[in-house]
């Protein structure tokens, strides 16, 4: 079978290693360095699950870790797993996967009957009904609500793989990658600092590898590869990829679960599966970046409508096309970086913002393209059922309160972006308050409660230049106060 | 995790340690009659309060010595440690 | 009050369920009231319905720091269970078990009680003999409960670790079948929304600050929104106890101690039953939403922090992992933590005071969630006739100084003695 959607000599992904996996009992082909969730795409295939309650169709709304609804029963080496997000499964050969909480299949799913319940089902509806007659709560009601209950299924077989536990000492941690994770990094190793450069995705380097900026002379990629490769040559320091930071803890204890073998058909022997780390850290610089955020519109839940920079990420760095005929929603810049993506790759996209003459050297660049913008523009609600076939969108008011005449476009897909909420969780677990910064509608850290900072879109700072000077010189700074 | 100095071994994680209560109750005085209310409040009445509590660890899996320390409750932070038979000003 | 039941779940469908009442109001605190209970947990919600509904004593105000249910009542484990071997435990609880059978209707309010039945694990001989015990005197009070050996555990739950060469050998185990689960944020708001029709004011964001007493007697209580007069307070504070015993100048037999919880993923039901590891401190449930709650041993060390580290949650969840090897392979969802009020013998005390007009509940330690409607009960009656019930009368302050201690399994705040 085809990878319809793969487009020639783009991505990060080795095209000469081809691997064939099984979704739903099918076979397809993606290619080493994809995730299931871009092979699927690659291969057209959006419909991945149904959702908990109303067994609504799901498809792919992220590109990682923050995807809430391609979540899938995994089966590696004779052992099943539930619950893996398809966004973050490395691809490896011979695997499979299935979909979850749906019977008989995703595609005819009895459950969906819930969806046209779903006016007498609002949420909570379980605490004022189901009480009469009293034993049927025993016998039907409870037992049918707990069937109804959970997505992937549990093997009870005994796990028989390995984990490892370890401690480590360092004078800085930084948790993440992108722009700001390396420079500090950078700034830091170069003072001698004994350093941890945690990195939750298979590949460094965060925004730099979907965007398309130059630090230097170079592209951002290759500045982010050129400082990964010498970090990795210093002794004072340690790179860990397929590594996330996910507890901070009393007295700068963090914990990192390193993911050491799930991306391979199966663990080395002497392997384990996964190696936890307890990493005290005299300092902790969090560079988690952010995350975009979606906005509110009918039936944005359609397979099809997903992030535009999950969009661009499919694009830059699997060379894979999330739909030929794509509707950017967008009430900021980002989403015509994702438009002049697909505008270079032959794509034609149109794009509606909802504000009213938007300005900016981003935006000129769209038009000079010659991609069709509509301005004062809102999807008012995506059409389809397993996957969108076309937007009903309208005009708005200036004061965002009046609709125009609704019109319906034809599309394959809506990339939708809200602007981008910081990553602040970390922060907010070191016992940070955040804030609210007015300026992006959003929350960031605050006074900082151990000894902890936050640098780059985690911190709300969305320009690159800022971002590599502030954090460049926090590494050296923060490095300084330790020798 | 908390990370405790010891006053003998330096800085060490709570995982070594062993927590041993408040220490700022007085066993009564040997060899005097004392009340059943006094009894009480050395056996089974504490304080337990929010913020500053001065109390006892064992680092059971280093140096075995029993330690005082400084901490609050609300934030877990520790303020000081002392060796047991330091005076805590 | 509107009654919950699916007539008029489907009738306010179509109005697109906009015109529900409020579950309860939100009233200003009037100047004076004839009982005033401090805390809006699951213990001073019930008290409250209690005394409007078995005392007809309803002039009387909920105070709540913050919002009703955010506290350990929203955050425990929510395990109910009677399988006691005192009588004074086994009787109290077993007595709430009743309450429990009913809350749903008696509340017009889906508590989701699941008497799915508990099971102890044994993994000796020695603790067979205990369990044996146990079970006798449960049944001598008229508790249900089931000596099971391996086999008939392993019918049970054949996911736990029977194979061979395993570390925590399951011999048995003991088992109360009408044990079981309620939806525990459920039990806050059925209990709020009862007592609030009932005249109840339900006030939040209001925090105690101190007492006002004449002559040993309670006259008023002062709070962050003025003060108020008052005869009788109930204190149903749970982790804050000392907080506030501080501004009574009293000292208590209770520690305040942070106890963690977390629950997986959800995943299809896989496991239908409360079980609990013999070997350790560690107990598994399956909510109805497919998410595996578990919990275990407290943090260890004096503590108001509603967070917890995780050397103890990773001790907690090996335990589970020896007993049950397939968690391994779950990913967590969430992790939490409570302040809990651990009294010295493990055991609670319902009781009152050397002042006047002061009514003391606390002490619940891991348990008293599954405690709340008996809890509430008695603690009503205490208040309403002034003198202890004789289901509660076991629980009583001063039993720490006569010696009379209720030292069930040893489970007080000194856990680092055992
Ligand atoms: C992690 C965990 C797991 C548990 N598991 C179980 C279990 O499985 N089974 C079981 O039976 N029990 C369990 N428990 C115990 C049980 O939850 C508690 O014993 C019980 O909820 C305590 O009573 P409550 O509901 O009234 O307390 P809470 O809900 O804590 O209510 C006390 C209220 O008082 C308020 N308050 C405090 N100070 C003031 C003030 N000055 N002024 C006004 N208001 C104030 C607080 O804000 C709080 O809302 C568990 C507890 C925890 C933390
Ligand atoms: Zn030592």
């Amino acid at each position: 079978m085809s990878q319809k959607f793969r487009i020639e000599n783009v991505g990060l992904i080795n095209r000469d290693k081809k691997l064939s996996f099984k979704f739903n009992g099918k076979t397809y082909y993606g290619y080493e360095g994809d995730t299931l969730a871009s092979a699927l795409i690659a291969n057209g295939v959006h419909l991945v699950g149904r959702s908990f309650k109303y067994h609504r169709p799901r498809g792919f709304f992220g590109a990682g870790v923050d995807e809430p609804y391609a979540i899938v029963q995994l089966y590696r080496n004779g052992e099943t797993e539930p619950n893996i997000k398809a966004t973050e499964q490395e691809l490896f050969e011979g695997l499979e996967a299935k979909s979850v909480n749906c019977w008989p299949s995703v595609n005819f799913d009895i459950g969906a009957i819930n969806n046209f319940l779903k006016i007498f089902l609002p949420a909570g509806f379980y605490y004022k009904t189901f009480m009469w007659p009293k034993s049927f709560w025993y016998w039907i009601y409870e037992p049918f609500i707990r069937k109804a209950a959970g997505l992937g299924v549990a093997s009870i077989k005994h796990d028989k793989e390995r984990y490892e536990h370890k401690y480590e000492y360092c004078d800085l941690l930084i948790a993440g990658s992108g722009p700001s994770g390396l420079a500090s990094a950078y700034a830091a190793a170069n003072n001698g600092a004994k350093i941890i450069l945690a990195e939750d995705k298979p590949r460094f380097g965060g925004s730099l590898l979907t965007s398309d900026v130059n630090i230097g002379n170079q592209s951002g990629k290759d500045w982010a590869d050129g400082i990964i490769a010498e970090l990795k040559t210093m002794p004072n320091v340690v790179v860990k990829n397929r590594s996330q930071i996910f507890g901070y803890y009393d007295h700068n204890m963090l914990v990192m679960s390193e993911n050491v073998s799930d991306h391979l058909p199966k663990t080395k022997k002497y392997h384990p599966n996964k190696r936890l780390w307890y990493i005290r850290a005299k300092q902790v610089l969090i560079s988690s970046g952010s995350i975009e955020r979606p906005i509110v519109f009918g039936n944005n839940d359609t397979p099809g409508v997903m992030l535009s920079s999950a969009a661009k990420e499919y694009l830059k760095v699997y060379g894979v096309l999330v739909g030929r005929n794509p509707l950017v929603f967008t009430n900021n810049d980002s989403g015509y970086e994702t438009a002049i993506e697909f505008k270079k790759h032959g794509v034609d996209p149109i794009v509606l913002d909802s504000r009213k003459n938007p300005e900016s050297e981003i935006i000129s660049e769209a038009k000079n393209l010659g991609i069709s913008i509509k301005n004062s523009y809102v999807v008012v609600a995506a059409q389809g059922y397993k996957k969108v076939k076309s937007a009903d969108i309208a005009s708005i008011s200036d004061d965002k309160k009046q609709l125009g005449k609704m019109e319906n476009v034809k599309c394959d897909c809506i990339c939708v972006s809200g602007f981008w909420t910081p990553t602040i969780h970390l922060a907010s677990q070191s016992g940070n308050k955040t804030k609210f910064k007015e300026e992006i509608d959003a929350f960031v850290p605050g006074q900082s409660k151990q000894s902890e900072i936050t640098l780059g879109a985690a911190n709300g700072v969305f320009s690159l230049e800022e971002t590599l000077k502030t954090s460049f010189a926090a590494g050296s700074e923060l490095s300084k106060k330790n020798n | 995790m908390l990370y405790i100095k010891c006053p003998h071994c330096g800085m060490r994680p709570q995982t070594e340690f062993s927590y041993g209560g408040d220490a700022t109750v007085k066993r009564p005085e040997l060899n005097k009659e004392i009340s059943d209310h006094e009894w009480d409040d050395f056996v089974y009445n504490r304080k337990s309060l929010r913020g500053k509590h001065l109390e006892l660890w064992q680092h059971i899996s280093g140096c075995r010595q029993w330690i005082k320390v400084e901490r609050d409750t609300a934030t877990h932070e520790i303020f000081k440690t002392f060796k047991a038979d330091e005076e805590v000003a | 009050m509107q009654k919950y039941s699916i007539f008029n779940l489907v009738k306010n469908a179509f109005s697109g369920h906009q015109n529900w009442d409020l579950a309860w109001k939100d009233p200003t605190p009037k100047k004076e009231y004839d009982v005033v209970i401090i805390g809006g947990g699951g213990h001073g919600l019930a008290t409250a319905y209690y005394l409007a509904k078995e005392h007809n004593i309803t002039n009387v105000a909920i105070i709540e720091k913050g919002w009703i249910g955010g506290g350990n009542v929203g955050r425990n484990t929510t395990i109910i269970r009677s399988n006691y071997m005192h009588d004074d435990n086994g009787l109290f609880s077993e007595f709430g078990m009743d309450l429990w059978r009913k809350m749903s209707q008696d509340l017009n309010y889906n508590v989701m009680f699941s008497p799915r039945g508990i099971i102890n694990l044994a993994h000796s001989d020695a603790q067979m003999n205990v369990y044996a015990r146990r079970g006798n005197s449960m049944r001598l009070n008229g508790i249900d409960a089931e000596l099971l050996n391996r086999e008939q555990v392993k019918e049970i739950i054949p996911m736990a670790d029977f194979s061979d060469n395993v570390r925590f050998p399951i011999f048995g185990g003991l088992m109360q079948p009408s044990a079981g689960t309620a939806r525990h944020d459920a039990v806050a708001w059925g209990y709020a929304r009862q007592a609030d029709s009932m005249g109840v004011d339900i006030i939040q964001n209001c925090e105690v600050t101190g007492f006002d007493i004449n002559n040993g007697k309670i006259n008023g209580v002062r709070t962050s929104r003025g003060d108020i007069k008052v005869k009788k307070i109930g204190l149903c504070v749970a982790g804050s106890t000392n907080i506030l015993a501080e501004k009574l100048n009293m000292t208590l037999p209770i520690e305040t101690h942070l106890l963690q919880a977390c629950v997986s993923e959800p995943v299809k039901p896989v496991l239908d039953r409360v079980v609990t590891f013999g070997a350790g401190h560690f107990y598994i449930s399956q909510s109805d939403k497919g998410e595996m709650v578990m919990g275990g041993d407290l943090d260890g060390y004096n503590s108001y922090a509603q967070r917890g580290n995780l050397p103890t949650l990773q001790h907690v969840l090996t335990e589970g992992i020896a007993m049950m090897p397939f968690l391994s392979k779950l990913k967590m969802l969430r992790t939490w933590g409570g302040i809990m009020d651990m009294s010295m013998d493990g055991s609670p005390i319902i009781d009152k005071t050397h002042i006047d007009g002061l009514y003391l509940n606390c002490g619940w330690c891991y348990g008293g969630f599954k405690a709340t409607p008996a809890s509430g009960w008695t603690f009503a009656h205490t208040i309403a006739q002034d003198r202890v019930h004789k289901l509660n009368a076991g629980y009583s302050l001063n039993r720490f100084n006569t010696g009379h201690l209720l030292d069930e399994k040893g489970l007080g705040t000194k856990t680092w003695i055992s």
